[in-house]
């Protein structure tokens, strides 16, 4: 049921692109002769300032076959980030070296996604169908991303899509009522790309499910949902050395959602996301410069009561390699944003936040290179603390087949409290403080060249937060004070190979953390806590995935095991660990200009009965299976 | 929606009213027969409400009783538990249903979920039990469908509902009559179980909630900011007191002279206050005050005051005091613990 009364973008929408798509064609049309060296089409890499930070990227192979799926269940079988998942489809949060959901910063873009009055983004309405690279930069890193990169943060990245035209279908058929559509079209050639797609998703999900000890229940009620999407993305070379790059996302999902076992209750929620990104980039002799317009609408309907927020984004930089071996970059960056909700006075509140932010790359030994990283943040109403970032990776050792560089970074992050936490009526407390965190970390990554290809990255760090915010009584009102510190210490460990056996090529990863995450202070007297493994962190998660590929064949199993998790921060209450095997199975058929790839996945094979979130029921073994075509010319 | 889920928290802890005070003549026999039974709502949204049993002899506690008896969760939100004829029947307003278990034992018997919507509280009256149900919610949070249940205890089926004035809370039997308190009116309703109609009821200030007998069977009232003592021979409000907001729980001392209740004002600290079943006037000055109590019972031994306090949206502790509100110790609960149960 769709009771939302907001203002509608659609026609907005759909404007913008028309006019971006004539733009464009008349572009085609003037067919210009200059040969151009490369499409400039991202910002700064990830990796260029942050030296010394964990940074681990999803496997890319995994992206291109689950693309239908979305960042939370992509992330909860190829990361060892822990999902804390309301129910199969439902509200999806991260919690990150330890932290809470509001602690990690999901990236679109370069722009912070999510729900400004949340301070989250539910990451089960995040698709991936335009994304071709994921990575996470674990622990804080306020400097480089600003607000809420306390845990981590997670970038999205979409790449040019291949020369010429191209046109995708990927239908796929599922069990539990699951279907999933997608169609992209793309044109891409010297003077830049165009490429338009959309998505629908949708599952009865009516999966039969058990009791925690294992009693048949029956099947899922009032959890059927869809996702449908429309997207955009595209770059106009401008010049020789200037581009104009446009990118937007509409989605809109609504999910009756699933109540936890033994009730019976039947909510719906709708939510709408509207992500645009104008983006100029001119780059220099050797530099470049860059303007970024964003606009995000946000808005959950909950079973009619409609909150929505508009953000209006702009940020300035320029990055300039001041010598061989030195780099710098800076610039600001402001955000407004206006949350609509009956829940605050007046019903409106409005906050402005202001970014100044630098770094610097300084390589002053051929084997060593240093990194600067500092941001300072100006928010309507209240203080930010200053978040300097320091990292450095040195190359202990390079040799014709293996190669070792160890690393170490300490940096400082924040979270600017959401705008629900400083003005809901009642209870709002508009002299909260940021949340505050520093991290420190060291690590090493070794790995083997082309002809032994492995990898071993290792990392352990420990990180305090501060000024945590928990909403608790008072009186009979409930409001968030800076109540918690929270000490983090933890192991992050990655390794993986690749290896060719005749004409079966061989590849393996496996991503594991191990995380203590404690509160540090009881609330008062009577509080058990302190000390206490803060509620969902797992001690221990990971994952593991074998692929074979043999000739058109792909076989690629993934095995996921989460430890238990505390329900609560006194550790009295516990959901078990679990173990999950998900098994893919594709063939190509490649024709000229054609290729089609039927696809298999076998998910839960093992038929587990676990819970991600206590008495939210996860579907037992299911199946999913469909088909890609692909035209490019 | 972290945010949404709070308000309902913050409704609920608005609403709810705490305390399951009972005089059970009962012979014991089974593993709690004896002690004090704490009720655990759970965190609303995670069905993870517990009963949890502590011993006041060896001053230990235990959790989740029914899960380390039958080895099973219920899944739900205890709104309240009653026991009677060695039967408790465990209350599950967000499951709309009654968990009926072994009261000594805590063994599984019978589930009633046929019938329910959101039941908050049961009596038994001429062999029938009566289970108030607010009903689904009307628009701007009314209660407009709210009934009391009738049920069959032989073979705990639901026979009959009685309808209601708005948001049905407490009930009690008194002389063999049912009196139920509308909160979201300002009604008591009185039911005569032999033919189940209501054959009267009482004007009293807004938000009617709760009751106890005092030891001269005069019925006390708690509604949202005031206490009414009710003459129900000669069907007479004696007294009505204002009293602080936030009204939660009211308990009985054991030979029913004295009246304890609590109350959560907004935004204040909440307060424990003791009234003598004489009283002229309400007592200004709070037995005991402290932050995030949820939940009180009074032991009817040695009068000894049980406060339910929730650390936050975690596990909760429960802390005793003597009839002076002097703290004697703490033991941990489950989260929310919202009422008791105390057994000789």
């Amino acid at each position: 049921m769709d009771r939302c009364k907001n203002k509608s973008y659609r026609p907005l929408l759909l404007l913008l692109a028309l006019l971006y798509v004539l733009g464009l064609n008349v572009c085609f049309a003037q067919e210009q002769t200059t040969q151009l060296n490369e499409v400039e089409i991202t910002a700064t890499p990830i990796e260029k300032f942050g030296v010394g930070a964990t940074i681990s990227t999803i496997d890319s192979t995994s992206i291109e076959s689950f693309k239908q799926l979305t960042l939370a269940q992509l992330l909860s079988v190829q990361s060892s980030v822990y999902i804390k998942q309301y129910g199969a489809g439902m509200l999806s949060t991260i919690s990150f070296r330890g932290t809470g959901a509001s602690h990690t910063s999901v990236l679109w873009n370069g722009m912070q996604v999510g729900y400004p009055f949340l301070g989250q983004a539910d990451l089960s309405l995040v698709p991936l169908d335009f994304v071709d690279e994921i990575s996470l930069v674990h622990g804080s890193s306020s400097a480089r991303f600003g607000t809420g990169a306390i845990g981590g943060i997670i970038n999205m990245q979409s790449n040019a899509p291949n020369k010429g035209i191209r046109l995708a279908v990927n239908q796929s058929v599922g069990s539990f009522g699951t279907t999933n559509s997608t169609i992209q079209l793309s044109k891409s050639g010297e003077r830049g790309y165009l490429k338009i797609g959309g998505f629908y998703k949708q599952s009865k999900n009516n999966f039969p499910y058990k009791s925690s000890s294992g009693k048949d229940i029956g099947k899922q009620e009032n959890a059927n949902f869809f996702i449908s999407g429309a997207q955009l993305s595209s770059l106009l070379q401008l010049t020789k050395s200037s581009s104009l790059a446009f990118d937007v996302q509409a989605t809109h999902a609504n999910r009756n959602l699933q109540s936890p076992i033994g009730s019976s209750a039947s909510n719906n929620q709708v939510d709408k996301n509207l992500w645009a990104s104008l983006k100029f980039n001119h780059r220099l002799k050797s530099g470049s410069f860059n303007v970024q317009y964003g606009f995000l609408f946000d808005e959950i309907n909950y079973e009619g009561s409609v909150t929505n927020s508009n953000q209006h984004r702009l940020t300035a930089f320029f990055d300039y390699d001041l010598a061989a071996n030195l780099s710098v970059e800076g610039g600001v960056n402001t955000n407004i944003i206006q949350v609509n909700t009956p829940f605050y006075d007046n019903e409106i509140a409005q906050e402005n936040r202001t970014n100044l932010f630098a770094s610097l790359l300084w390589l002053p030994l051929n084997k060593l290179k240093l990194s600067l990283n500092l941001r300072q943040a100006y928010v309507t109403g209240y203080k930010i603390p200053f978040t300097p970032s320091l990292g450095l990776d040195f190359k202990a050792h390079t040799s014709s087949t293996w190669q070792l560089n160890l690393k170490g970074q300490l940096a400082r992050g924040y979270n600017v409290p959401t705008l629900n936490d400083r003005f809901w009526m009642p209870g709002g407390n508009l002299n909260l403080l940021p949340e505050e965190s520093v991290n420190a970390e060291i690590g090493f990554d070794l790995r083997g060249n082309e002809n032994m290809p492995f990898w071993v990255k290792g990392t352990t760090y420990q990180l305090w937060v501060d000024n945590w915010i928990l909403w608790l009584p008072n009186g009979s009102v409930w409001s968030p004070e800076n109540k918690r510190k929270v000490k983090g210490v933890g192991v992050e460990l990655e390794t993986g190979f690749e290896k060719e056996l005749g004409n079966v090529r061989l590849k393996g990863w496996l991503n594991y953390a191990y995380t203590k995450s404690t509160n540090q202070e009881a609330l008062d007297k009577y509080d058990r806590t302190a000390g206490k493994q803060l509620p969902y962190v797992p001690f221990h998660n990971g994952n593991i995935t074998g692929q074979a590929r043999v000739g058109k064949w792909l076989v690629q199993a993934t095995g996921v095991a989460t430890g238990k998790r505390f329900t609560t921060t006194n550790n009295k209450t516990e959901v078990p660990g679990y173990a999950l095997l998900n098994i893919r199975v594709s063939h190509d058929v490649n024709l000229t200009h054609w290729s089609i790839q039927f696809y298999v996945d076998a998910n839960n094979v093992t038929n587990t009965n676990y819970q991600s979130i206590i008495n939210r029921a996860m579907p037992g073994i299911n199946f999913l299976a469909g088909a890609k075509i692909n035209f490019n010319k | 929606m972290k945010k949404i889920k709070l308000s309902y928290v913050y409704m609920l802890a608005l609403l709810v009213i705490a305390s399951a005070c009972k005089k059970d003549e009962e012979v014991p026999k089974g593993e709690f027969a004896t002690g004090v039974i704490v009720i655990n709502e759970g965190n609303f949204g995670d069905a993870d409400g517990t009963v949890g049993f502590y011993d006041p002899s060896a001053k230990t506690a235990t959790q989740d009783i029914y899960q380390k008896v039958n080895n099973e969760t219920v899944s739900g939100t205890f709104q309240s538990i009653y026991t009677f004829d060695n039967k408790t029947y465990i209350i599950d307003q967000s499951g709309h249903k009654i968990v009926v278990v072994e009261a000594e034992t805590f063994k599984y018997i019978a589930t009633i979920d046929e019938g329910l919507f959101t039941p908050r509280y049961m009596t038994i009256a001429n062999g029938k039990g009566y289970v108030s149900n607010w009903g689904d919610w009307g628009p701007n949070w009314t209660l407009p469908d709210s009934y009391i249940a009738v049920v069959d205890l032989t073979n705990f089926n639901v026979i009959k509902t009685i309808n209601t004035d708005d948001g049905i809370e407490g009930i009690t039997t008194i002389n063999g009559q049912v009196y139920a308190a509308a909160s979201y009116s300002n009604k008591v309703q009185v039911i005569n179980p032999q033919n189940d109609a209501i054959t009267g009821g009482y004007e009293t200030p807004y938000g009617p909630s709760r009751f106890v007998e005092d030891g001269n069977g005069r019925l006390w009232v708690l509604c949202a900011g005031s206490l009414v003592k009710i003459d129900i021979i000669n069907e007479k409000t004696l007294y009505s007191f204002e009293i602080a907001g936030g009204a939660k729980s009211i308990a009985v001392n054991g030979d029913g002279a004295n009246i304890y209740y609590l109350c959560t004002p907004w935004n204040a600290p909440a307060q424990v206050f003791k009234i003598d079943n004489s009283a002229t006037f309400a007592p200004q000055e709070a037995l005991i005050s402290g932050d995030n109590f949820y939940g009180l019972g009074v032991n009817p031994d040695d009068e000894t005051i049980y406060v339910g306090r929730n650390n936050g949206a975690d596990n909760g502790t429960i802390i005793r005091y003597n009839a002076e509100g002097t703290e004697l110790d703490n033991f941990a609960s489950g989260r929310f613990p919202n009422g008791f149960e105390f057994r000789k």
